[in-house]
This record gives C-alpha cells, sequence and structure tokens, in this order.
C-alpha cells in the first residue's frame, strides 16, 4: 500500500508550516527589553519564603521607587539544577538561593552579579545580617570581588547529628565516633552529600592534629591534600559497613518513623524533624559533636543573565528587615541571617531551661539567651565549626573517591 | 469452571498488588502527618487546604498544567506518531529498520540524557523556555511510543483493504478515513493513553525545559518540595481525589458501554 | 519524521559532541577511556543489567499470563480491566514509591534487592501487559481456528501458534521495560536506601556534580550496548512477522 508521493509530501510540508507558525507566535511573546524591566524573576528552594512576601513587595517597591514591577517565582529542587541553568542555559534569573559552596563556585567562574547599593531614600538594611557570617564568607572574595559586594546570607545552620533519645544517649553523641561503632550498626543513616560527608571524615580522622595544635580546622576541611583526600577514603570505607544507608531527602522523615536511630542531619532539618517526631510520640535531639562540623548557609545572589539588577537588590534589601526575615523564619523553619533586637525578641523561648551564648551572633550583651539551642548554637558549637570552601580542581579527583566509597555493588 | 475461577483470581491478586501502596496513600489522606507512614489522628484537613497554595508555588496549577501539557503532548503524539507509523510501514525494510531504530531512541536513552540533551539544543537555538518547549519535549519522547502502538496493527491488517477502496473510487484522503484509520484506532487509542501517562509523570525532562517563566508541573512541584520539607502531604488526598474521580469515570463509561449493547 | 529527524538526532549529536570533549571543549577520547580503566561504571553498568534482565523476564513471567486471560475476556470488561492496570501509573512516581516503602515498613519486610526487584516490576509490569495484550487481541481467530481443526490440541495451538504470533509484543514490551529499568534512579535510591547504585544513578550524579563530559560519554556507551542488542533483537522480530503473515 503505498500512500501517493503528492499527498505525503504536502503533509510533511503541513506539519513543517505549522511547527514554524507556533515557534514565531511563542518567540514573539518573548518579553521585550522596556516589559522585561518591569519584572523580578526569583529563583528558590521550595516553601522557603512567606509568598505572601511576593505580592507584597510590589507595593513596597513602588512607595520606595515609584516603579512598578511583577514578580515571577520558579522553585528547584536541588541547587546543582540552578548552577547547570544559569551556566550552560544561561537563564535571565535576577535572584538565585544557593548555598554557600555553590555561590563560591559561581563567583569564581564569574557568575555573579554584584548588588546595586545605590538605594535612594530607603534605608539599607542589608547591614542587619550577621557580622558573624559576613566575616566568614569574606573567605570566598577573589581578588577584586569581595564576596560581601556579591552575596547576602539568607538562611544558616550547622550539621550535626540526629539522634533517637530512646536508643542513643546525649554523651555517646559527642563524638562521631558513635557512628563507627559497631553498637549501632544498620542504624545509621549517612547524608549522600559528598561535601558535608568528606569534612567529616576529615575532621574526625585528623582530630588528634587539631587537639594537639598541627593543623587548624580550616586547614583539614579545605586543604584537600591528596592525603587529606585518601584519610577521608579510608574513614568512609571504615564507616560504611555500619550505615544502614545513604539518604538524600528523607533521612528526616525516616527518623520520624523510628527506622534509624541517627543520621547526619542539618540543623534546619533537626528543627523541623524534631517537631514531626514529637506528634508520633517519638523523641528526636540534635548535636554537633566535639571533634567538630560546618556551619552552611543559603544566600541570595544576583546571576550573571539578570536583567533587574535594581529591583533585585531593592528585594535584597526588603528580605534584611528585621519583620520580613522574622516571617520568612515562620514559613521555612530554619535560622535567619538577619541578627537585630528584634529577633533575639521573637526568637527567645522563656521556657527553655538552659541559656546559648550568642555574642558571636547577636552582639554583646546576648551571653545568656533563653533560645532553641538547635537552631541558634552555642558560642562553644560555633568555634568547632568550619564554613566549607568549595573542591574546586580537587572536585574529580573528591567524586571518584566518593565513587569508590558508595561501591558499585560488587566490590 | 475451575480455570476461570484461577485466571480470575490470578488478575485479582495481580491488581490487589499493584493497588496496595494506593491504598496506603489514601488511607493516610486521612490524617495531618507530613509524613507518609506516621498516624496522628484522624483529619480531613488536608483536603481543605490543598486548595490553598500560593499564587506563585501553587498545587492546583501544577496540576493543571500537568493536565493540559498531558493532553496536547499525547493528542500531538498521537498524530505524529500514527503518521510516522504509516510513513516507516511505505518504506523498504532497509531503511524502515533504521528508522525504526531511531525512533526507539528516545526510549532507550535514559530521560536525563533525553533531558540535557534537549536542554542544550533549546538553549542553542535561544528559544524561549516554557510551555512550548516542554510540550515538544514530551512529544519528543512520547512519539516513539505511539508508534510502536499503531506499527504492529498496520502489519496485521489486510494490505488489500486500502487498494480496494481506491479502486473503488474513493480519494486517497476517505480511503485513509474510512478505511485506513478505524483499523488503526485501538493503537492510537492505547498510544495515546500511554503517551499520556508518560507525560504527567516526567520529571526530569521537565525539569530542563521548563524555563525561567515560573512554570511547574505536579513532578517538579512534588520534587522541589520534598527536597526541603518532605513530600507535601496534601499530594496524599490529591492522588487519593484523582484515583477516585477516574475510576467512576471508568465505571460510568463502562456502564453506558454495556447499555448500549443491550 | 522531519519532527524526528530533528528532535532526536540533533540532541543526539550534542550528547556524542559533550561524549568525546573535555571541559575545555578539547577533542579527546578520555572520558570513554575512563568508562574502561575505573571499574566502578562498569561494574555498576553490568549490574544494572542484571537487574533488568531479572524485571524483564518477571514481567514477562507474570504479565503475558495476564494479557492472555485478559484477552480471552469480553472486549468491554478486559479493555476496563487494562485501564485499571495502567491506572496507578497515573499517582505520581515518587509518592508510588514512597507509599511502597511504607508497605514495606508495614510488613517489616527490609528493604533491599527484594524490595528493588519488586518496585521494578511494580513500575514496569503495566507496560509489558499492554503490548502483549494489544497484539493477542489482534490476533486472527481464523489461524487459530485453523489450527485446531489441523487436529492441534491447546497446548499446541498456543505454543506453536498463537505464542510466536505474540512475540512483537513481547518485544515491544522488553524494549519499553529493559532500558527504563536500568536508567532509574529514584526506585533505587528510596528501596534500597542508596546501597545499591544504578547506572542511572551513576548518570544523574555525574549530570547533577558537572561533570557532563564524562556522564554524555557513559549514556553514548550504554546506547551502543544496547542498540546492538535491539539491532539483533529487530532481526528476529521481522522474521517473526513474516513467518506470521505466512501462515
Amino acid at each position: 500500500m503505498k500512500k501517493p508521493a503528492k499527498t505525503k509530501f504536502r503533509n510533511n510540508l503541513l506539519v513543517l508550516l505549522l511547527l514554524t507558525i507556533v515557534f514565531h507566535i511563542f518567540n514573539a511573546c518573548k518579553q521585550s527589553d522596556e516589559s522585561r524591566k518591569k519584572v523580578l524573576k526569583i529563583y528558590n528552594w521550595a516553601d522557603y519564603i512567606d509568598e505572601d512576601l511576593l505580592t507584597e513587595f510590589p507595593k513596597w517597591y513602588k512607595e520606595q521607587t515609584g516603579e512598578d514591577v511583577k514578580i515571577v517565582y520558579q522553585v528547584f529542587d536541588m541547587p546543582e539544577v540552578m548552577y547547570t541553568k544559569i551556566a550552560m542555559g544561561k537563564e535571565d534569573f535576577d535572584l538565585a538561593c544557593p548555598t554557600q559552596y555553590l555561590i563560591e563556585k559561581m563567583l569564581k567562574n564569574d557568575l555573579l552579579l554584584p548588588i546595586d547599593r545605590n538605594f535612594g531614600n530607603t534605608e539599607n538594611s542589608l547591614g542587619n545580617v550577621s557580622p558573624f557570617l559576613r566575616e566568614r564568607m569574606d573567605a570566598f572574595s577573589v581578588p577584586g570581588k569581595k564576596a560581601d559586594d556579591y552575596m547576602v546570607p539568607y538562611m544558616w545552620g550547622t550539621s550535626g547529628i540526629l539522634y533517637n533519645t530512646k536508643n542513643i544517649s546525649k554523651d555517646e553523641v559527642q563524638s562521631w565516633a558513635c557512628l563507627w561503632d559497631a553498637k549501632n550498626k544498620g542504624k545509621i543513616l549517612m547524608k549522600d552529600h559528598y561535601w558535608d560527608v568528606y569534612n567529616m571524615a576529615a575532621t574526625y580522622g585528623f582530630y588528634p592534629d587539631i587537639v594537639s595544635g598541627k593543623r587548624t580546622r580550616y586547614a583539614v576541611s579545605n586543604d584537600h591534600t591528596d592525603t587529606d583526600i585518601a584519610m577521608v577514603e579510608k574513614q568512609l570505607k571504615a564507616l560504611k559497613p555500619n550505615l544502614a544507608g545513604w539518604e538524600a531527602d528523607f533521612g528526616k522523615e525516616m527518623m520520624t518513623k523510628g527506622q534509624a536511630w541517627m543520621n547526619y542531619a542539618w540543623s534546619g532539618d533537626a528543627v523541623w524533624a524534631i517537631d514531626e517526631a514529637s506528634k508520633v510520640g517519638v523523641s528526636l535531639a540534635y548535636e554537633v559533636p566535639k571533634e567538630g562540623s560546618n556551619i552552611w548557609f543559603d544566600g541570595w545572589i544576583i546571576p550573571k543573565y539578570a536583567r533587574n539588577v535594581k529591583a533585585a537588590s531593592y528585594f535584597l534589601n526588603y528580605l534584611c528587615q528585621a519583620k520580613i526575615a522574622l516571617r520568612n523564619m515562620d514559613v521555612s523553619g530554619y535560622s535567619s541571617a538577619i541578627a537585630t533586637p528584634e529577633i533575639v525578641e521573637a526568637q527567645s523561648d522563656s521556657t527553655l531551661a538552659e541559656t546559648v551564648n550568642l555574642n558571636y551572633f547577636f552582639g554583646p550583651g546576648n551571653g545568656k539567651l533563653h533560645i532553641n539551642p538547635v537552631q541558634y548554637p552555642d558560642s562553644s558549637v560555633v568555634e568547632r565549626c568550619v564554613l566549607l570552601h568549595d573542591f574546586l580542581d580537587k572536585n574529580d579527583q573528591v567524586l571518584e573517591m566518593w565513587s569508590r566509597v558508595k561501591g558499585n555493588n560488587v566490590n | 469452571m475451575i480455570k476461570r475461577i484461577l485466571s480470575s483470581s490470578y488478575l485479582g491478586i495481580l491488581l490487589v498488588m499493584l493497588y496496595a501502596p494506593i491504598l496506603i496513600i489514601i488511607i493516610f489522606s486521612f490524617t495531618e502527618s507530613k509524613v507518609l507512614g506516621n498516624w496522628t489522628g484522624f483529619s480531613l484537613k488536608l483536603y481543605t487546604s490543598i486548595f490553598q497554595g500560593g499564587i506563585h508555588h501553587s498545587l492546583t496549577n501544577a496540576l493543571w498544567n500537568t493536565l493540559i501539557i498531558g493532553l496536547i503532548a499525547a493528542a500531538a503524539s498521537t498524530v505524529l506518531g500514527t503518521m510516522a507509523a504509516i510513513g516507516i510501514y511505505n518504506l523498504m525494510p532497509r531503511a524502515q529498520k533504521v528508522v525504526q531504530m531511531v525512533n526507539t531512541i528516545p526510549i532507550l536513552n535514559p530521560d536525563i540524557i533525553t533531558a540535557i540533551s534537549l536542554f542544550l539544543l533549546f538553549v542553542s537555538l535561544k528559544i524561549s523556555q516554557g510551555y512550548t518547549t516542554v510540550i515538544l519535549a514530551h512529544i519528543t519522547f512520547c512519539t516513539p511510543y505511539v508508534v510502536l502502538s499503531v506499527l504492529p496493527r498496520l502489519r496485521r491488517m489486510n494490505p488489500n483493504l486500502y487498494e480496494a477502496a481506491l479502486d473503488l473510487g474513493a480519494t486517497p484522503f476517505l480511503a485513509v478515513r474510512r478505511i485506513l484509520l478505524p483499523e488503526l484506532k485501538p493503537g492510537m487509542i492505547s498510544g495515546f493513553i500511554l503517551a499520556f501517562t508518560l507525560s504527567i509523570d516526567d520529571f526530569v525532562v521537565t525539569l530542563f525545559t521548563i524555563g525561567n517563566e515560573g512554570l511547574e508541573t505536579l513532578s517538579t512541584y512534588i520534587y522541589a518540595d520534598a527536597r526541603r520539607g518532605g513530600l507535601t502531604p496534601e499530594l496524599r488526598p490529591l492522588s487519593a481525589i484523582i484515583f477516585v474521580t477516574v475510576l467512576a469515570l471508568l465505571l460510568v463509561i463502562n456502564q453506558r458501554a454495556a447499555k448500549k449493547r443491550l | 519524521m522531519l519532527f524526528l529527524a530533528f528532535f532526536v538526532l540533533v540532541p543526539m549529536a550534542l550528547i556524542v559532541f559533550y561524549a568525546f570533549t573535555n571541559t575545555d571543549g578539547h577533542f579527546t577520547l578520555a572520558n570513554i577511556q575512563k568508562f574502561w580503566i575505573h571499574p566502578q561504571a562498569m561494574n555498576t553498568f553490568l549490574y544494572s543489567v542484571v537487574v533488568a534482565v531479572i524485571t524483564t523476564i518477571l514481567c514477562i513471567l507474570i504479565g503475558y499470563p495476564a494479557a492472555f486471560i485478559l484477552s480471552k475476556m469480553e472486549s468491554r470488561k478486559a479493555k476496563l480491566l487494562v485501564i485499571l492496570f495502567i491506572l496507578p501509573m497515573w499517582i505520581n512516581f515518587l509518592i508510588r514509591t514512597l507509599a511502597t516503602v511504607a508497605l514495606f515498613d508495614f510488613f517489616k519486610i527490609p528493604l533491599g534487592e527484594g524490595a528493588l526487584i519488586f518496585g521494578m516490576v511494580y513500575n514496569f509490569l503495566p507496560f509489558m501487559i499492554y503490548p502483549i495484550y494489544n497484539i493477542l487481541q489482534k490476533t486472527d481467530q481464523n489461524l487459530i481456528e485453523a489450527a485446531q481443526d489441523l487436529g492441534a490440541n491447546p497446548r499446541q495451538v498456543f505454543l506453536k501458534t498463537i505464542f510466536p504470533l505474540s512475540i512483537p509484543g513481547i518485544t515491544s514490551g522488553v524494549i519499553m521495560v529493559f532500558m527504563p529499568v536500568i536508567s532509574t534512579f529514584a526506585i533505587a535510591e528510596l528501596l534500597t536506601i542508596n546501597n545499591i547504585k544504578l547506572f542511572g544513578t551513576t548518570l544523574q550524579e555525574n549530570i547533577y556534580n558537572g561533570t557532563w563530559n564524562y556522564g554524555a560519554a557513559l549514556s553514548l556507551v550504554m546506547l551502543i550496548f544496547i542498540g546492538v542488542t535491539v539491532l539483533f533483537n529487530g532481526e528476529g522480530n521481522s522474521k517473526a512477522a513474516e513467518e506470521g503473515n505466512l501462515i
């Protein structure tokens, strides 16, 4: 059976025509420069901001500058996807909120624009970010580009162990060694995230060097020498048989169901898990072991291909106001990077017995606050935490080590 | 008699196993717990909060987009796939095999590879991403499945029917409509259903072609939420509602078809 | 077909491009080399192939009888049941898999390899049943009657007539099940707590961590490997189809 060649040709032509028309229609809808200036494209994690703010900001912006702006909001599931889209796809987001190691990578790869601090008559709230975080993030600066000009920390926290108080005692958790302890075999969930796990293994393995003063914590975590990588590999391979598995997102959920006794967790997730677990009668707690760990933060940056730097900068200014920061903290459950007296007042909880020393974060006079220590770690905890750098050119080597550790089901 | 009981129970057992997880979802839709598997007391709150999403990151928007994209992509794939199948059928056997292999590539390719290759394609062509690109991407990986559904039907069809119609004076167009398409219809329908199923569940390809104008489908919404605050609890009642609705629709259609026969 | 050419071949070309270049854009065979030298990817790949083979065989063993039973039923009822088999696929993949995890939890069955195979078969069984059912349904009744008239008993009728005619359906099913099993990562991640790593996970890691070149090379190798297998299969397929028509 043969369809006459003419009909087939005609059909093909029709399809081609249709496609071309479709393309043209949709490409014509591409925004012109003029109207694009009135749009603010924000790229963020899910559930990480109070969405009512997205409708309130345009009004505030109009008051401050007299200009209109419309917010387009997109969520990503993993910051790596965000990085890919901006680096390879040249997407024109005005604001994005990656985790600090990716921010560093973006800064070094020239993918960021500086924040426009010409706020005219509007008060500049960017200074509300705790000096503690701003000092630490200065380590990301490259010649000619100060970190402070390119990123605004949003939420921060520590990494540590989320544990079930019924099976694990608080003493045990003071050292990472409890993860390697055979009595906990099969009840430990590790994060499938090589940044944090590398740091944990390196800190644990080189702890004697840190104690004796031979190496600084900072060096242990961020030097990434060949010996470091080898030590991490050794430690992780010893750890692996003790694990129940590696989780990426659902570890905290599994902890609330009592399926594991310990989980490497970020403080924000820990707060969520402790709360959820209490609803089903499971008691969880969080500790940062004595050997040390890391501090992380998610920060706002303006990607290279942004087209509305002005509105983006104003938005950052807006977010740094104490009231706004509190609302975002409420919705996300994480700890804001903003450090003003209003935050202290709102977050203080007089029902808590113990106090936390937060002079490092909020400034002098905050040495004895009744506040959730998981959300706001004591100064003694923070002293043993480092801000992690990106692996940069050691990335491939570390990844290879990582895949050797994870194994391939055969060996 | 025994044979009938055996076969019915075989199917029954299979269906039970297939639906067991669905049942769990439905049961746990009646509790507020954020974790699937924890029961924090009976509550209908999740059912009401499905519709309370924000304007920007909303479950109902995502659902709506998913349905529209699914229907359009499935329809377009069915048309394209049928045309392609007819085209393949008319080729010489050698050429047939080559084209069939090309056709199978999207099925064989891991979806993440399809995703990034299409992403790169759209980027290099400077096409602004959004609805169009998602639909085009979905069509790309759905069409081969349609071809796979229609081609066997074509092969089984009696080739003389078409010729006979032409001989009897029908125009090619009429012959196609009256003879060919009805023969192929079951294949087209199953292709459509397959394409629709694949489209609504797709994640990676959608993720990389979704652009930056705030478009969301059900999959991207769910995965984005899963990373931060655990799986959206509202998904459970939503899935339950979808499931019950479709089931009810099916039964109704079935009943009406039965009545027609009588 | 123009459409196919454009949207399939051009992206493929891009992948090939990436596979053979390194981060600076220079042509290199290092990526392919890496695959052969480092046992990880190779081992993962082979393991995934084994999992895929087991899953596919199980799907055929479980799915064929189901499709057969369905094809014998009254058309209207059968259609309804077939859709019932597909319906679970309309519930989102992630929540389905999480519900499976909860199911295993409930019955206190530990997660691991068994769970993985169950999860895979669960997800891909409908894709096997569908094409087999379609083909069985369209099998010309006359052929079966002819065989019966010629004196064959039911078993012979099945083995010599029905089964060979349904092979194209099985082939379609295999194509739709085998490769996707190798490239799915979420099921392995959730049902084995990431203890078992499938090739799809390797690919995803490479893409997400920025080593696109290696990821592209890996997928090319996989495609070629499977492509060759499909070619052989295709040969057998067309032969069977011809034989089927000759009767």
